[in-house]
């Protein structure tokens, strides 16, 4: 086998593009192809590597906050420093204090709704996919095509589960539909697929909407329920332009309140109690 | 030996490919520094350096954040076999190192670009145009200075005169 590594690394690297090929292809089509064990395994890496990175980031941060502290004696800038380091932790903390007390009210303004509070631990590195990873998985009760969501509006939908991690195909993502309602009207349509002007996001189109539908700009978009994966009600955006020219290509744009890129904490609904509903 | 160093710098990279650029680039620009590290292996190196790095470099990769296990090797892996190719008719001339490692890097982008619209990716050219071709060249233009400081003159690397 040396002999051939040595002698035959282009056959060797051939062999291995092809099966490799395969195996992202079996991935694609949702077939399993064993990574969910590494990926398992790796998780609790992946967790301590991201905290790495974030506190990589805040020290950056914390150091190269304010330009006018450099330009003072040492002592003071030590002392400066200090205070800086302190407040950016202070900061952060209340940051995070801020998104966990808004999930926390929403989850308390929803009490049909059962939930799991999870943070972001991955992104892919394919700019061409749009996944996030969250540290919860099925052992706290996740299973594939649960909703993910955050006060903003929906995040997306669980695609893949592990014991301690899920993925999630977001909003983002160009194969991703949700059947939505105008919240007024009660018209219902179809949601999905990003509308970007010069390469920046918009929002999302709506599509489908009945022909004589009353839309107006401001109108509040929510899940309509239909299909089962998004409870009814989810606030999902409002609406920012109705296309009144081109029926048949989509209704309107509705906007996207969530900040993917600085997403870092959702909720995963894992159950409605019908009950309360 | 140098060449232990690419262990560090394999992680290194792997960690600010999964960890680090994801969440600070937007608009898909996300130079790919495991590819540039497996390019620079390959030049400075052994080939089999620069496919080792490509493998296991793209699996960690793909299970720490991508969907789909294995496009980043597959990728990574083509890069490596492209520059080896050039490199291997062209040993005296290293100062062609970029302009290879740029078609090699052009040539992981394009793989992992088509299966992403093969799979059902929306084509978004601002995304090509803004993202991904300013990363090949940035990946690139790594390769020369890492190269430099991983080459070990000894029988058998690629770039041995």
């Amino acid at each position: 086998m040396r002999k051939l590594w040595n002698a035959r690394p282009m056959w060797i690297a051939l062999v291995a593009i092809i099966l490799l090929i395969v195996l992202a292809a079996f991935s694609a089509s949702g077939r399993n192809t064993g990574d969910g064990l590494f990926r398992t395994a790796l998780s609790p890496v992946a967790g301590f590597l991201h905290s790495v990175q974030k506190e990589v980031g805040d020290f950056f941060v914390r150091v190269f906050t304010p330009s006018e502290v450099q330009e003072e004696n040492e002592r003071l800038r030590e002392a400066v420093l200090l205070q800086q380091q302190q407040l950016a932790l202070l900061d952060e903390t209340e940051k995070e204090n801020a998104r966990l007390t808004e999930l926390l009210s929403y989850v308390e303004t929803n009490p049909n709704l059962n939930f799991v509070t999870a943070s972001v631990i991955g992104r892919d590195s394919n700019p061409y996919i749009d996944t996030i990873t969250l540290n919860a998985g099925s052992r706290s009760g996740v299973t594939e095509k649960m909703a993910v969501i955050t006060p903003h509006g929906v995040v997306g939908r669980v695609s893949e589960v592990g014991p301690n991690w899920c993925r999630v195909k977001t909003m983002c993502d160009e194969k991703m539909r949700i059947s939505v309602m105008v919240q007024r009207t009660r018209d219902e349509g179809m949601l999905g697929g990003l509308h970007l002007e010069n390469g920046e996001i918009v929002g999302t189109m709506l599509y489908y909407l009945p022909g004589k539908a009353d839309i107006r700009v401001g109108d509040t978009i929510r899940t309509s329920g239909i299909g089962g994966f998004f409870p009814k009600g989810l606030y999902v955006g409002t609406v920012l332009s109705v296309n009144d020219a081109g029926r048949g290509t989509y209704d309107a744009i509705v906007s996207m309140d969530i900040d993917f890129l600085h997403l870092e904490e959702a909720l995963i609904v894992i159950g409605v109690d019908e009950a309360i509903k | 030996m140098k060449r232990l160093l690419l262990i560090p710098a394999a992680i290194l990279a792997v960690f600010l490919d999964a960890f680090v650029l994801p969440f600070l680039a937007g608009g898909g620009f996300r130079p790919l520094f495991t590819l540039a590290l497996a390019l620079a292996a390959t030049a400075a190196t052994k080939v089999q350096d620069g496919m080792v790095i490509a493998f296991f470099g793209g699996i960690l990769t793909d299970l720490f954040c991508n969907p789909y296990v294995g496009l980043s090797s597959a990728a990574y892996l083509v890069a490596v076999v492209i520059l080896y190719g050039f490199v291997r008719k062209n040993r005296q001339k290293s100062g062609l190192l970029i302009l290879f490692a740029l078609v090699a890097s052009a040539a992981a982008e394009a793989m992992i670009f088509l299966f992403s619209l093969a799979i059902g990716a929306r084509f978004d050219g601002y995304r090509l145009l803004s993202g991904t071709l300013p990363s090949v060249v940035v990946e690139s233009i790594l390769v020369f200075p890492l190269a430099a400081a991983f080459r070990i003159r000894e029988k058998g690397s690629s770039f041995h005169k």
